[in-house]
């Protein structure tokens, strides 16, 4: 009877542990800023990745349903060609932190399917290093 | 002085929890009744002064006083009344001390239902139940107070003084929503309330009274924060679909992730435990699980409040971090190392005497839940300690998520309906025939029924079959019980319905709270189906999604709410031509935070939402771009949450008397 037990449960693992797999092959993406696809050269085309970087003031342009921008970090920009069906959220405007779901094509743009900006969850702000402005009221 | 008096609070909160502890502890080891009742005085205490700072915060937070970071940082002048309120649980501090309160709110309420049965259990569960609560004091105190001043130097002489900005940071304008208001509090009275029978379990295994006291001690301690957590779940699914605007209400977001791994865990346990009650197996594994259950609760609000999910730098950067792993890894190590130790304690009175049975079917629903929470756990911190041990940084999308939970859920809505209908030991060949023949057969014929009326994909065709057998299953199981009633009793069919399930709540709320999962199922199936597009339209044009046609009357620009500025599109939705509703989705730009959202308009019906998102206006600012979605079944999911509300309910009332009153 344990016997059947544990055979029952092994393979449920074992199904679960294959999905898994298969699934994590599928699901996965390597995170890379700017400056570190730039680093990989040819390697880095053709593979699904995340590109992270800062989002170049004034780049932002709509062309139709393709909406285009500049990513930058440490120095190393890429021309970013949003296509993706989803509206771009919220949050993304010039000078955000941004990181885009795509590819890099072999003319060196990256064709990005999906867009997040910095997220909610982040949005507490460092007051540690604020300091009082006029206007501010600094009687103790 | 507010902030001082809540200080204090705190300060005093903390030394009475370490009294409460120490002195439960020994007076547990000396049978002394004076030192027990004295530390389960201190845990009022303690309730009293974090009651004192929380109410301390509120008032900073209604009186703008940004002379405090908190209030600085997550409020603002214009900010609605229930919105300040609501930023007391936007920010880390503030969340942090309102989990505080709520698991010290937990330990007054057991002291207090289980003083008078001279439990020997109870001074060791408040001195666990105490000791979390310290651990979040501690927090409180040293790591996140959120009665922390803004400080800067000031003029020549170089001391640091107090300084209030004129206006405060703002709160983050996607929390400020009705759902995400009332779905943090709930979703933390879920969490905070595995304490209680995490506690007493601990007692349990200290003082070597496994027996059936503690299972029946703790069984309604899990329902009811596990009632809260599936509510927080389910309203966390409503706010993300009404306000984050991008068509879904689940995308395997950590954070939502975080709220479900307790729950699966705390799912297996209900379920479990009814097994040792029966039968007294399955001692150390039920253990195990409600320590699984109270660790995630943990990391839940760790991996939500840490920034640990967002990057690994920001966790080495937040002051909660170290502390929250130290606990986590020593309540593991602890409980573990306990469990082993009391092995001989919690031998199985029983064995497991058939594959087809009452239990196996328990058995394999828990390995199931615990499969899924695995896969779901991996998913999410995979990325942390890929960082974290080879320094690439990689994140694992939805795909994974769906490729595996999909069927992995589907196994389980089979057990749904499949457990119930075995019998305890051994189920015979006759009562197999007997209970399954109606359900299966009937689920059979609807395939070709779905097929035909259009459901081709395989996964939401296996869906919407075991959907339809659960069903069946549980309206057999409430017909037989039905029937059974009114050959004795005489009942109409509704009075014998409501008689039965009020004389045994457990199991009739458990079928209800069935029959919310396959309504969900049914929901969630829905998602195979969307369908999504994109218009541009100045006012007068029309553009066409699916069967409906969407008329753009109007952009209305508006500077009336003094906290933003906004912008309604006035579309007429026709259906197949009629015009069915006229619906107003809105674009908001918030001045305190410089932060714009949308506001989602939604035409509901049973069959299908549409969804409208105002994505912004064009180029030369003449047209409005317009995201919309046709999400099927939708509506099911928040009906399925109700439902769920409802048959848990059920459960958590008290055991009917006995006395039968022939009508």
């Amino acid at each position: 009877m344990k016997l059947r037990f544990i055979i029952g449960i092994g393979l449920i693992v074992v199904a679960v542990a294959y999905l898994a797999f298969q699934g994590f092959e599928k699901g996965k993406r390597y995170y890379h800023t700017c400056d570190e696809v730039a680093q990989m050269g040819d390697k880095a085309i053709g593979h699904p990745m995340k590109l992270a970087g800062i989002v170049q003031d004034g780049s932002i342009q709509r062309d139709g349903d393709i909406l285009k921008f500049v990513l930058e970090y440490e120095g190393t920009h890429y021309e970013v060609q949003y296509v993706g069906s989803d509206p771009v959220p919220d949050t993304f405007k010039d000078g955000v932190e941004a990181v885009v779901d795509g590819t890099l094509d072999r003319n060196g743009v990256f064709v990005g399917q999906k867009i997040q900006a910095k997220c909610a969850s982040k949005y507490e702000v460092d007051y540690e290093d604020a300091k009082p402005t006029a206007g501010d009221d600094t009687t103790a | 002085m507010i902030a001082d008096i809540g200080n204090l609070a705190l300060m005093v909160a903390l030394a009475f929890g370490f009294y409460a502890i120490a002195s439960s502890l020994l007076g547990a080891r000396r049978d002394d009744t004076r030192l027990i009742e004295s530390g389960q005085r201190a845990v009022g205490v303690v309730f009293a002064m974090v009651t004192v700072s929380i109410a301390a915060v509120l008032i900073l937070l209604l009186t703008d006083n940004f002379h405090i970071a908190y209030v600085a940082s997550e409020s603002n002048r214009d900010l609605p009344w229930f919105y300040k309120v609501g930023a007391l649980w936007a920010g880390q501090a503030g969340s942090l001390l309102l989990w505080t309160w709520c698991v010290s709110a937990y330990a007054v309420a057991a002291v207090l239902t289980q003083k008078d049965r001279h439990n020997r259990l109870l001074p060791y569960a408040t001195a666990v139940m105490m000791v979390t609560t310290v651990f979040f004091l501690w927090m409180n105190n040293f790591s996140s107070n959120p009665f922390k001043e803004l400080m800067a130097v000031s003029d020549a002489s170089g001391l640091s003084r107090s300084w209030a900005p004129a206006d405060g940071n703002g709160l983050n304008p996607l929390l400020q929503n009705y759902w995400m208001v009332i779905h943090p509090p709930i979703l933390y009275i879920g969490y905070t309330g595995f304490v209680v029978a995490f506690a007493f379990s601990v007692a349990a295994l200290i003082t070597r009274q496994l027996g059936s006291t503690w299972v029946r001690t703790i069984r309604r301690w899990t329902l009811f924060p596990w009632l809260f957590l599936g509510m927080g779940i389910v309203l966390g699914a409503k706010w993300s679909y009404v306000e984050l605007g991008w068509g879904g209400y689940w995308g395997w977001d950590p954070v939502e992730n975080a709220s479900l791994m307790p729950w699966l865990t705390g799912t297996a346990f209900l379920h479990s435990v009814i097994i040792q009650e029966k039968r007294g197996m399955l001692k150390v594994w039920n253990v195990s699980l409600i320590a699984l259950t109270f660790l995630l609760s943990i990391l839940g609000t760790f991996l939500t409040r840490s920034g640990i999910v967002s990057s690994v730098h920001s966790f080495a950067r937040s002051d909660i971090g170290v502390p929250f792993t130290i606990f986590i890894l020593a309540t593991l190590v602890g409980t573990t190392a306990l469990i082993i130790a009391r092995l001989p304690y919690l031998r199985s009175e029983n064995k497991l005497d058939s594959m087809i049975s009452r239990e196996s079917g328990f058995l394999f629903n828990n390995v199931l839940l615990l499969a899924i929470m695995f896969s779901v756990l991996f998913g999410t911190i995979f990325p942390v300690l890929s960082e974290i041990f080879t320094g690439k940084n990689v994140t694992v999308g939805p795909s994974y998520f769906s490729m595996i939970e999909v069927p992995l859920g589907l196994l389980l809505l089979f057990l749904i309906g499949a457990g119930p209908l075995l019998a305890y030991r051994k189920t015979s060949n006759a009562s197999l025939k007997k209970n399954f023949t109606m359900p299966v057969a009937l689920a059979v014929i609807s395939a070709p029924i779905f097929f035909l009326l259009g459901i081709r994909a395989f996964w939401p065709l296996i869906s919407l079959v075991l959907s339809t057998f659960v069903l069946l299953t549980i309206v057999q199981e409430f017909h037989k019980g039905i029937v059974a009633r009114r050959r004795t009793l005489h009942e109409s069919y509704l009075t014998a319905m409501v008689n039965l399930t009020r004389r045994n709540n457990r199991r009739y709320g458990g079928y209800i709270v069935h029959l919310a999962m396959v309504v969900m199922f049914v929901g969630f199936t829905g998602s195979a189906f969307v369908r999504e597009g994109q218009g541009i339209v100045g006012e007068g044009e029309e553009f066409q999604l699916g069967h409906y046609t969407l008329r753009l009357e109007e952009i209305r620009q508006s500077e009336a709410d003094p906290n933003y500025w906004s912008g309604k599109l006035v579309l007429r939705v026709y259906r197949n031509g009629k015009e069915v509703d006229e619906i107003f989705p809105e674009k908001r730009y918030y001045y305190a935070t410089e932060q714009p959202t949308s506001e989602v308009a939604i035409h509901q019906n049973a069959g299908e939402d549409l969804y409208v998102v105002f994505a912004g206006l064009n180029e030369d600012r003449t047209k409005a771009v317009v995201q919309a979605y046709v999400n099927p079944l939708v509506m099911w999911i928040w009906i399925g949450g109700i439902i769920m509300t409802l048959g848990t309910l059920i459960c958590l009332l008290p055991p009917p008397q006995r006395v039968e009153v022939k009508a």
